[in-house]
């Protein structure tokens, strides 16, 4: 029964894709019927397969064997613990709402057919990779997730952005998908067996502490491209050109998480490398840091967003390098809730302020042509973010600090308190101006019944979530997640801290951006050097361009000399025989089908004599 | 050994086929050359009946020289005019394939003659009724019985498929296939 | 008693086969060299009839083999009448001497 409704789950969307795939092109509106109504069974298969599972905590295993050589063995299948159970039924549910938010958002745009066949596949990818039983198959899906979200940034390939931001984010998530890659076929090679749940429990016994820091970095390296991570993180701003339900989906909940969701899975076997571990806790704080301060000035609505992502993804990174897996898994449940639902909102806001990303332009439009429940749902997405209580990303934040104090790690705790900061500051700076009464009259857009339910229920579900999922699975959580939310005195220090912290930075925010008067740069102007740095957003892009320019194009011209004096040298002689040999055969090819009978003839017959007298 | 009745019925059987084959490749009209095929499919069908294939034989008359032929027949009716003089043949390319196949021949007739064929003893006994054929084909040919129509209905279509004629693409000019050398030897 | 012996009815396929041969290299006319063909299928027909009659082997199954050689031949002829119309359509001839696309 259990395997069967995975069944369900995981191939809901694939069959999803395959319907849709080879419905005939006039049939949009069927094959959105299609996408929706599959993505809507698999989450409910999801869900009615985590609430079984909650009494029998046993994991699913479901083997077939796939390739073999020598002693190694690679195996295709499922692998459902509690984790991926989670995971499996958040993305389930995340993807369920998000196409149907896709309904309304890309309801005038022609290319719809190809948006939900396209999503579908991903939602597909996406799932198997979760619930894999082998790190090699997740490998295969973590590639093939990779070339969905190349498609969906670049689904408006009309655009010259859109098409270059796909380019950039396929080519920066390849640099770390080699480093997966190189770290499967060590692991092939080494302990040949690359099953999750041989490598969580017996691998790392195998493996001396020098190749497990290897291993380890270099899977890192994929969570690094994967989860856009410091120095490879500069593709997911660009990413933003996709649709935004894409970016909900996709660059938020989803694909962005896999990373981290990757470092949560083989956590038993990164633990065990103490510099591995500090090397990640590092890399995660540096990102964090980095492009919370980059989402500072940012006026792009999905920019900041964006920027959000990474530094709440460095968040989590950084946490479990510090050695909490739980606190990454469970910050990365809740943020994907709200943060693909703030994505979602933002859609609607760019629509209400007729395509416009900037968020001051938002500003401009009086109050009372945004809806009322958005704009309530917004302040509720970014107060989770910033981690107010009695949010879920108070919760999620906070459980995290408390490990950090418990354990005596003040220098990353402080890391991570002005992170915290910095994130309240941004995101109600973005939610203050958004939420301004503008003067700028515009014509109304009306939105038909249909659709609106299409683009309210997700969102509010999505609040829900946020506001009271946390509460509700409360006990179960805390028991699976090994929550540190004792009510005791270090709790209770560290309420105070961080709540004093998020306050401020929201009061902060209030004082440049939420009064009648504001300025647009905020306290950031005042900082020397700061400003200008972001505007250069810290020489990352510039950095990686020259890499690009100046390391792969030295690269292309030595491959290009080795290629023009020895090979082609070689390939060329070569070739000059064969077309004089060549033109001395071609006299036989006369074009005329006869004379090639009769040598045909000629050749059977010789054929046949020989045979004949050999022996 | 002397020559019986049957052996002699069997000897016309074979000159009408050979008659036939001859006439059926070297006559210069392509009309007489399809009904000169249809002589020496009906010789053919004589010698099947000599290999105790009698259903053989009639579906011989009946597919071949009943359709095969018809069709030939009416491909080259339906095409332009038979009066066109025949265009000469090449001296090189007769002696080509007189050679050519004059060579294959020698070479079969060395294999077949030399060849020590493991013939049984009572050759004759076995089932050669149209029932028994009919048996194994529905069983143990029951695969290649569906194959065969398959490919029968695939041809079909084929055929009307690539002869078929798009309106636009009318390209059929009776100017120049007068002037054309078609119907050549 | 010649017929009851295999090789007479193996030298008559030869020449059959023979016979098509040429036709098949020596005729310009694609309705001619289809003919020839046919003859080349007879050729093989008579073969499995004759080895079928002598072996020892079950009779139907030359038989069956013939059978599937006349489908095929019928097959055949449909699919290459319709194709010797299409490349008159095409080049206006049905020559073969003047079909050197393939000419290297």
């Amino acid at each position: 029964m259990n395997l069967n409704l995975l069944h369900i789950s995981v191939f809901a969307n694939f069959l999803a894709f395959v319907v849709i795939v080879f419905l005939p092109k006039t049939w949009v509106k069927r094959s959105v019927t299609v996408a929706v109504s599959f993505a809507g069974i698999g989450a409910l298969a999801s869900t009615i397969l985590l609430f079984r599972q909650f009494s029998a905590p046993a994991p699913i295993e479901w083997v077939i064997p796939w390739l073999k050589w020598n002693s190694a063995q690679v195996n295709v299948g499922y692998y459902l613990d509690t984790l991926a159970l989670v995971m499996l039924t958040s993305v389930c549910v995340i993807s369920f709402l998000i196409q149907l938010y896709s309904v309304w958002y890309m309801n005038e745009d022609p290319a719809k057919k190809r948006f939900f066949g396209t999503i579908t596949f991903f939602t597909w990818a996406m799932i198997s990779f979760v619930v894999s039983v082998n790190l090699f198959a997740s490998y295969l899906f973590w590639e093939l997730i990779g070339l969905a979200s190349y498609l969906l940034i670049g689904f408006w390939h009309e655009k010259a952005s859109a098409r270059a931001a796909a380019i950039k984010a396929f080519v920066m998530t390849r640099f770390g998908d080699l480093g997966f890659m190189a770290a499967v076929i060590l692991l092939i090679i080494q302990v040949h067996n690359t099953d999750i749940s041989f490598l969580i429990t017996q691998a790392g016994s195998q493996l001396g502490q020098t190749q497990l820091l290897i291993i380890v970095g270099l899977i890192f390296l994929g969570v690094m491209g994967k989860s856009a991570q410091f120095p490879l993180y500069t593709w997911l701003p660009d990413a933003m050109e996709g649709p935004t339900p894409v970016s909900a989906l996709i660059h938020s909940a989803t694909m962005v998480a896999a990373g981290v969701f990757l470092l949560v899975r083989l956590f038993p076997l990164i633990e065990l490398s103490s510099a591995g571990m500090h090397y990640i806790c590092f890399i995660g704080g540096l990102s964090s840091l980095l492009t919370a301060i980059l989402a500072l000035l940012e006026r792009d609505m999905k920019r900041i967003l964006a920027y959000s992502t990474c530094s709440q993804l460095g968040f989590m990174v950084m946490a479990v390098g510090a050695g909490t897996w739980s606190g990454g898994m469970f910050h990365l449940l809740t943020h994907a809730f709200f943060k693909s639902m703030l994505f979602l909102l933002s859609g609607y806001f760019i629509f209400a302020s007729h395509h416009s990303n900037d968020i001051f332009d938002m500003a401009k439009v009086p109050l009372k042509d945004k809806s009322k429940l958005m704009l309530a749902l917004l302040w509720i997405g970014a107060l989770a973010l910033a981690g107010l209580f009695p949010l879920s990303g108070f919760m999620s934040k906070e459980n995290i600090f408390g490990y950090l104090l418990e354990h005596h790690h003040y220098g990353i705790y402080s890391v991570a308190l002005t992170i915290s900061f910095l994130t309240a500051y941004y995101t109600s700076r973005m939610a203050f101006v958004v939420s301004r009464d503008g003067h700028h009259q515009m014509e109304h857009h009306t939105i038909s019944k249909g659709l609106n339910i299409a683009l309210r229920v997700p969102v509010t579900v999505l609040g829900l979530v946020t506001v009271a999922g946390v509460w509700v699975f409360f006990p179960w959580l805390k028991e699976f997640f090994q929550l540190h939310l004792e009510l005791n005195r270090e709790f209770w220090l560290n309420f105070g801290i961080t709540t004093t912290v998020v306050l401020t930075g929201i009061g902060i925010a209030y004082l440049y951006f939420g009064r009648k008067t504001f300025s647009e740069k905020g306290w950031v102007g005042f900082v020397p050097g700061l400003d200008f740095l972001i505007a250069k957003k810290f020489y990352l892009d510039i950095f990686w361009n020259a890499v690009m320019q100046k390391g792969v194009y030295g690269l292309a011209k030595a491959g290009f000399w080795s290629e023009a004096h020895i090979v082609n040298a070689a390939v060329n002689n070569v070739g000059y025989a064969c077309v004089r040999g060549g033109k001395a055969v071609t006299k036989l090819q006369a074009g005329e089908v006869q004379r090639y009978i009769v040598i045909a003839v000629l050749v059977i017959v010789a054929v046949v004599l020989y045979l004949t007298f050999r022996g | 050994m002397p020559l019986s009745i049957g052996d002699l019925i069997f000897v016309c059987f074979v000159g009408i086929t050979f008659a036939g084959a001859i006439m059926a490749v070297s006559l210069k009209n392509i009309f007489h050359n399809a009904l000169s095929l249809a002589l020496t499919l009906l010789g053919t069908a004589g010698i099947f009946v000599f290999l105790h294939c009698e259903f053989l034989g009639l579906m011989q008359i009946l597919i071949y020289a009943g359709a095969i032929s018809i069709a030939i027949i009416f491909a080259v009716m339906l095409s332009p005019p038979l009066s066109l003089k025949p265009k000469k043949r090449s001296v090189t390319k007769v002696l080509v394939s007189l050679s050519v196949s004059t060579l294959t021949f020698v070479t079969l007739a060395y294999i077949f003659i030399r060849t020590p064929w493991p013939i049984s003893a009572n050759a004759d006994a076995g089932d050669f009724s149209a029932t028994h054929i009919g048996e194994i084909l529905i069983s143990r040919y029951a695969f290649a019985f569906e194959l065969i129509s398959i490919v029968l209905l695939v041809a079909i279509l084929g055929a009307l498929v690539i002869a078929h004629e798009e309106p636009g693409d009318r390209r059929l000019d009776p100017e120049i296939s007068l002037e054309d050398e078609r119907w050549a030897s | 008693m010649i017929y009851n012996q295999l090789t007479p009815y193996l030298l008559v396929s030869a020449v059959l086969f023979c016979a098509g041969l040429y036709g098949i290299i020596e005729r310009r006319s694609l309705i001619g060299i289809l003919i020839a063909a046919e003859l080349i299928l007879n050729a093989a027909n008579i073969n499995f009839l004759a080895f079928g009659r002598f072996m020892d082997v079950d009779k139907a199954i030359g038989q069956i083999y013939a059978i599937f050689v006349i489908g095929l031949a019928a097959a055949e002829v449909a699919v290459g009448l319709s194709i010797v119309i299409m490349i008159h359509r095409k080049f206006k001839s049905i020559n073969v001497e003047k079909l050197v696309k393939l000419k290297g």
